[in-house]
């Protein structure tokens, strides 16, 4: 045993982060506004591309007296109104009403969300819907699985999945229109004008492992400004497996995202996740000694785990707990343990 | 031989990381024989097992007391749970009303979900049908307004509205438009608040709403609770500032009532003295850069906030830790500048500082950052919940078990820091601005000629007390005006701080200039930090 490894012996990694390579059968959420028209109910199986829900932009509050001859009582809150607006007579105003979500009744005045520029809600994958809260959000549990990331932008949206080989930054060069449609999983990182080429190119996702905050924002900003155009736009998003800080896709989700290449796939925000089939897939096993340096200056380093090292004095004086990685280049460096992840 | 009654473990589950102590009651007092922190998906077993097993192997007497690792986890256990911020949305009749109702939503723990521009009630309803909100905020004025007599019917038609869209929504209601909500199933979901917002400065909403948005495990009720203890214990005005990944706490407990038998005080709890809120606006991103001593641009600097929003407990080495530090600091700053109500009170005698934030950065570091930006002009004592109990002890339901556990583990839960010595008035001139003696023992052992604009140290350990006896050139505000001083002062890691720097803090201007002060006040208490 070399000097100074003796603290905790080959023991520790019960102390080391733990990140799930694959969650099965997530429950992903999506949110939904007043105005928006869910077209599922709760319990309903539906398959992937079912359009879950309408959803509107530039909505309003109409409001009106109880429609004559309709109910007795007011509908309940979210229910949506089908509206009667059948007749508009030249130069004597509008007759009936709007269609929209019933927001309350005032007095006997009915108070509608009327929304324009529709927008499907597509389900990115087979599942049933767990729950549905008109004008709050909509449940499903995904059949599939996910493997998760910290960050999403845009979604859901789906395609095939297309693993580009070297784990290098992705330039707009690279893209061209025989992506369109698809999911394509990247290198360490990419900039918001790529981003925008890829949408352009018909991409609908991209799997990357971090995105500068500066690129996230200059990409949102395109993103809002595309929508608030009159014509809708594909649905597009980006999936952000670990931070902002530059470091390379992790071996083991890298090798699980050249297990599923080819396959549908999706992207969805909340939780941030990237959700397939798993059907006959040989999913990647993960060493148990196996673990990343997550954070700090090393961060992306890969290596097996030796030794818990107990207290370290680090730069700036700083005492942590450490453990001994021997890297991929055979060097044996001491890492604080909170600096460390392991995949299971 | 071992006894579960002489052994508590103390465990902070906090939203990142997850903090155990081992606490023994040895000499007839409990003393913290072991203490770390994880990542919170760790777990406390892990901690528990390795901090047990580590605690018998390097004490004999301890070995007796202690189980074996494999029998750790049956010792008994003291819990205290951090949650993520709740979400909260206000609803009202005009914009003033949506105004006051949301900056009490605001200082008590939640995250404003709602438009402020009342009444914009698409928006607000849209607002409250969010699934991260909790808690819906409603009120009317003293005397309703025109428009706001026209607008009520509506409010209580959207509270029914929210209330059937979301069962786990709770209402609170406040002034007159209170007994406008007649549905049962409402009513009973709704903490009615007779008297308008505004009145005491929103002082009943404020309470009500930091009830219900504190489980009753909640590490920031422990807290409150232990800084009440202590504040009765020791007799001391006790100011905590608590900085943590989901939000921060600036409270204050002092002796109140017959003989100061009881106590009194004033909490506020706000999501955006978080560490490092989530997706932090520019200004706060500079104002985090302007108590870095380290030279780092906006945009490198914003992807290492979006980290350290992610992985808190990651990267606390090196630039790291100075930058953890700084982003401390400017929370601090935050929480001081949004309370105060809180600065209207008389001075603490005592300034700690709790919450993860703090954990791993050195003593003597948290101390100048305590002086840089909760100033007020003064003496105080420095400490630091250094292990995270406060919260953990201060929910003992049994209120005699809580006093004997906070008045045994005292001077292990509050690590000293020091006393800071901070005059408002220091002039510079010639000859200097005056002269600092400490006696300690009855002997003068130090004796410093003082400059302004600067940071004195002088070496006073833990455990030692003294007399500083301040005398300067012109009269200066230290509570209370005068030119000759006579401090009582207590030791610590970073010993006791001179400060004669302006009160509030001015740092340069220049980028440069501003990071050359930061590291010159620093290198004394924290000489490692650019190593």
């Amino acid at each position: 045993m070399s000097p100074g490894r003796g603290a905790g012996g080959a023991g520790g990694l019960d102390l080391v982060v733990v990140r799930p390579l694959v969650v099965p059968s997530p429950l992903v959420r999506f949110p939904l506004a007043p105005g928006d028209r869910a077209l599922v109910l709760d319990g309903e199986e539906v398959a992937a591309g079912t359009t879950l829900a309408r959803r509107y932009r530039d909505v309003r509050v109409e409001v009106f007296p109880r429609p004559e001859g309709s109910l007795r009582a007011s509908p309940a809150p979210g229910a949506w109104w089908p509206g009667t607006e059948a007749a508009r007579g030249r130069g004597r105003g509008r007759r009936g009403t709007p269609a929209g979500e019933v927001l309350y009744d005032a007095g006997d005045r009915w108070h509608v969300a009327v929304g324009e520029h529709e927008e499907a809600l597509d389900a990115p994958a087979d599942g049933a819907v767990e729950r549905v809260r008109p004008g709050s959000g909509l449940v499903l549990r995904v059949a599939g699985a996910g493997t998760p990331g910290v960050a999403a932008v845009g979604g859901p949206s789906r395609g095939r999945l297309v693993t580009f080989p070297a784990d290098a930054d992705l330039r707009a060069g690279a893209l061209d229109v025989g992506l369109a449609g698809a999911v394509v999983a990247v290198g360490a990182r990419v900039d918001a004008e790529t981003l925008t080429r890829c949408r352009a190119t018909g991409i609908r996702g991209v799997v990357v492992a971090n995105l500068s905050d500066k690129e996230r924002r200059d990409f949102l900003a395109s993103e809002a400004r595309q929508r608030a155009g009159y014509h809708g736009i594909a649905p597009f998003a980006v999936l952000i497996l670990d931070g902002a800080v530059r470091r390379p896709i992790a071996s083991p989700v890298r090798a699980l995202l050249e297990s599923i290449d080819g396959r549908e796939v999706a992207i969805v925000a909340d939780p941030p996740m990237l959700v397939f089939d798993p059907a006959g897939i040989e999913l990647p096993e993960v060493p148990d000694d196996f673990v990343r340096i997550g954070s700090g200056p090393a961060a992306g380093r890969e290596g097996t785990w030796v030794a818990d090292l107990g207290i370290r004095r680090f730069r700036a004086g700083v005492r942590l707990r450490a453990g001994l990685v021997k890297l991929d280049d055979g060097s044996e460096v001491a890492v604080p343990l909170a600096d460390l992840e392991r995949y299971a | 031989m071992s006894s579960a009654a002489d052994v508590r473990v103390v465990v902070e589950q906090g939203t990142a990381t997850v903090a155990v102590s081992i606490l023994v009651h040895i000499g007839g007092r409990w003393r913290l024989v072991a203490s770390e922190a994880a990542p919170e998906a760790v777990g406390a077993d892990a901690l528990v097992t390795r901090l047990v097993q580590a605690a018998r192997s390097v004490d004999a007497d301890l070995a007796r007391v202690l189980p074996t690792p494999s029998r750790a986890l049956d010792l008994p256990r003291i819990v205290a749970h951090g949650a993520p911020v709740p979400g909260a949305a206000v609803i009202a009749a005009s914009e003033r009303q949506a105004a006051t109702l949301a900056a009490a939503v605001r200082a008590s723990g939640f995250v404003l979900r709602a438009p402020e521009a009342a009444p914009d009630m698409l928006g607000a309803l849209a607002a409250a049908l969010r699934p991260d909100v909790t808690v819906v905020v409603a009120g009317s004025g003293p005397k309703p307004t025109s428009d706001e007599r026209g607008i009520a019917d509506e409010i209580v038609a959207a509270i029914g509205s929210i209330a059937a869209r979301r069962p786990e929504v709770s209402f609170v209601v406040a002034g007159p438009l209170a007994a406008r909500i007649a549905a049962p199933d409402v009513r009973a979901r709704t903490s009615v608040i007779q008297e308008p917002a505004e009145v005491d400065g929103g002082a009943a909403l404020r309470e009500t709403l930091l009830e219900i948005g504190l489980p009753p495990d909640h590490t920031r009720r422990g807290i409150v609770a232990a800084a009440r203890e202590v504040a009765l214990l020791l007799e001391l005005r006790v100011e905590v500032v608590e900085v943590g990944h989901a939000a921060g706490m600036r409270l204050v407990a002092w002796p109140s009532g017959e003989g100061a038998a009881s106590t009194d005080a004033r909490v506020a709890i706000l999501a955006d003295g978080a560490l490092v809120p989530p997706d932090p606006p520019d200004e706060m991103v500079d104002a985090i850069a302007a108590w870095s001593p380290v030279a780092v641009d906006r945009v490198r600097l914003r992807d290492r906030l979006v980290e350290a929003y992610e992985t808190p407990w990651g990267d606390l080495d090196g630039e790291g830790a100075s930058l953890v530090i700084a982003a401390a600091r400017a929370a601090v700053e935050r929480l001081v500048a949004s309370t105060p109500d809180l600065d209207a009170l008389p001075a603490p005698d005592l300034l700690v500082a709790a919450g993860g934030a703090w954990a791993d950065a050195p003593a003597p570091a948290v101390a100048l950052a305590l002086v840089d930006v909760a100033r007020r002009p003064g003496a105080m004592q420095l400490g630091l919940d250094h292990a995270r109990l406060m919260g953990p002890l201060g929910l003992v339901a049994d209120p005699e078990e809580r006093r004997a556990l906070i008045a045994g583990a005292m001077d292990d839960m509050i690590l000293p820091l020091g006393t800071a010595v901070i005059p408002r008035g220091i002039r510079a001139g010639r000859g200097g601005a005056g002269h600092l003696s400490l006696t300690v023992g009855g002997a003068i052992t130090t004796y410093i000629e003082l400059e302004a604009g600067g940071v004195h140290l002088v070496d006073l350990p833990p455990g030692a007390t003294g007399i500083a006896r301040l005398a300067v050139r012109d009269a200066v505000d230290l509570g209370v005006r005068g030119r000759e001083f006579e401090i009582p002062v207590s030791g610590g890691l970073g010993g006791l701080l001179v400060d004669l720097r302006d009160v509030p803090l001015r740092l340069p201007s220049r980028p440069d200039r501003r990071r050359e002060a930061l590291a010159a006040w620093q290198r004394p208490l924290w000489p490692d930090a650019d190593r």
